[in-house]
């Protein structure tokens, strides 16, 4: 592990209230990011073949890359681990960013291929239960790839609007 | 890519329990 980089952990805000009981359930605990969730998460992203939402380049990347990109996003958003409680393994992960100032918040949510997905719908309505109590948000956005049909299906499920779409996104 | 959304009465009428889908996350929810 490089020493240079912080303490890897989520928003601490966020993460004690998100972990503070109400988002416990059967299947899934809502969790900060821990230093050994980074290989599972790490792996996800360079088995598939798509271009990922969130690189510019394309896949497989260095592991030292998607660490750094990780720790990034742990400490500029609400980096967010979907924890299986049998196993104590992620499971998925969510990563949100408020924007107060415009009283919304968007996120996206990955959860790997073979994951349950009535853990899924759990985890984000958690998730846009928790934004909504935290914040003075009017509104929560999620971006997803429309060949994404998991997360589609999730998000149409758990009451989401479809407002729209970006052409030539990638 | 697809944008969607999901405004502030939207999500309390969902943890009211209402409709089909607050419905069905109260019950995961509660499990």
């Amino acid at each position: 592990m490089n020493e240079a980089m912080p303490p890897l952990t989520a928003d601490g805000r966020a993460s004690q209230a998100i972990t503070d009981g109400v988002t416990e359930h059967p299947d899934v605990v809502l969790d900060g990011l821990r230093d050994d969730d980074l290989p599972a998460l790490c792996a996800w992203f360079n088995n598939i073949d798509e271009l990922h939402f969130w690189t510019t380049r394309r896949l497989p990347r260095p592991y030292a890359d998607l660490e750094a990109d990780i720790r990034d996003r742990c400490r500029v958003g609400l980096f967010t681990v979907i924890r299986s409680l049998a196993t104590g393994e992620p499971c998925g992960f969510l990563d949100g960013k408020v924007r107060e100032l415009h009283g919304v918040a968007e996120f996206e949510v990955y959860l790997p291929a073979g994951s349950r997905l009535r853990s899924g719908l759990v985890a984000i309505y958690r998730f846009v239960s928790h934004l909504f109590a935290s914040y003075p948000l009017r509104k929560v956005y999620c971006q997803t790839y429309a060949y994404n049909s998991r997360v589609v299906h999730l998000l149409e499920a758990s009451g989401f609007v479809k407002e729209g779409c970006f052409k030539e996104f990638t | 890519m697809y944008v969607y959304s999901l405004d502030r009465s939207a999500m309390e009428s969902l943890e009211r329990g209402e409709g089909r889908i607050g419905r069905l996350l109260a019950q995961l929810s509660t499990h």
